[in-house]
């Protein structure tokens, strides 16, 4: 049942941005599902970036989706989402410090006047109406500022919620210093697929599912299972952000996924959470 | 923020909680009211629709998914 105007998202584009200035507080506080600023990175650099990125793949610690393991093209990311990552984080933390070096090297020279990292804490400021800068764990160690996500054609990411990262013991220690607990998701298309790999968001919150999530593994740790037929049953709305469009959307409310990827072409995206600091004002961005 | 123990609810447990997922397909009236859930009838008619065995297969393949971060934790 697309097209429910449960979601309401606000449209802006990058060189008019101050017009969306602390529209981010609006989206936390619920009064609206999301914002999408077109031209983030302007379309017409897009082509380069992705020629960059093909040359500059090797630079990115990768890592394969959970459950993909068997197959000869499975979704993967460029850097380690911390989602995926050991309990304990080594695994993530090594791959902390490269990620965004790497980045740094795949932006380099796309936005005039700083590096990725630089302008896309900027925008993120501009849009919180507060500072934002990357997050910090309770032991001072940095996290990730985004991930590059590639669905090759046959893919899905199947049904899931961002508040269920609360579950998670990888949260504990980001948990610690930011509120995890009403972290917003952002991503920015590089590359579209052919068919398909549209968001789509249902009218499903957290609310509604974490008495039940936590009752169904003894204790709030695990991500539940999910039946896309029973899902289906609820009103949805799909979201398609043009190539280089910076879509922030209540993705830790609202059940969403991404559907499966058709034609020959992979679905690549820039992505991350951003949530409210704990230990002072601001925002803190991660993946 | 939707009813509590509206569609929405409803929806929310099934994707969790197996046991009530497996007797809601089975008898959607019968469990709808024994739960106290409140709903349209046009969804009562499109649970009747849905195969429990495609939703079984599904769910399996989504635990798998994510096998190894329920062995960590």
């Amino acid at each position: 049942m697309p097209g429910a105007p449960f979601l309401p998202l606000t449209r802006g584009s990058a060189p008019k941005i101050a017009e969306l200035a602390g529209i981010l507080a609006d989206v936390r506080a619920g009064s609206l599902g999301g914002v999408l600023v077109d031209g983030f990175v302007p379309p017409a650099l897009l082509g380069d970036l992705n020629r960059r990125l093909d040359t500059l793949a090797a630079q990115f610690p990768q890592v394969r989706l959970p459950g993909y393991d068997d197959l000869a093209a499975p979704p993967f990311l460029y850097g380690h989402s911390i989602v995926g990552a050991s309990p304990d984080l080594v695994d993530y933390r090594a791959a902390v410090g490269p990620t965004a070096t790497a980045l740094n090297s795949l932006f380099d020279g796309i936005f005039p006047s700083a590096g990725f990292e630089e302008h896309f804490a900027q925008t993120l400021s501009l849009l919180a109406g507060t500072p934002a800068g990357r997050a910090v764990g309770a032991a001072g160690h940095p996290y990730a500022p985004a991930t590059l996500r590639e669905l090759p054609p046959g893919h899905q990411i199947a049904l899931h919620i961002g508040n269920a990262f609360l579950c998670m013991p990888q949260a504990a220690d980001l948990a610690a210093t930011v509120d995890v607990g009403a972290q917003l998701s952002w991503f920015m298309p590089l590359q579209p697929a052919d068919e398909g790999g549209d968001l789509i968001v249902y009218d499903l919150r957290w609310d509604a599912v974490s008495e039940h999530y936590a009752r169904s593994t003894g204790s709030v740790r695990q991500q539940p299972a999910i039946n896309h037929q029973l899902v289906e049953l609820l009103p949805s709305t799909i979201i398609r952000p043009p190539p280089g469009a910076l879509l922030v959307f209540d993705g830790g409310r609202f059940f969403h996924r991404v559907r499966p990827v058709g034609g020959a072409t992979a679905r690549r995206t820039l992505g991350g959470f951003v949530a409210w600091s704990r230990t002072g004002p601001g925002v803190r961005y991660w993946s | 923020m939707s009813e509590t123990k509206g569609r929405e609810a409803l929806i929310g447990r099934a994707l969790i909680d197996a046991d009530f997922r497996s007797r809601l397909l089975q008898a959607p009236e019968a469990t709808i009211a024994a739960e106290g859930y409140t709903v349209p009838a046009e969804l009562v008619e499109q649970l009747k629709s849905v195969d429990p065995d495609q939703a079984a297969a599904a769910v399996a393949d989504f635990d798998a998914a994510f096998a190894d971060r329920k062995a960590a934790s």
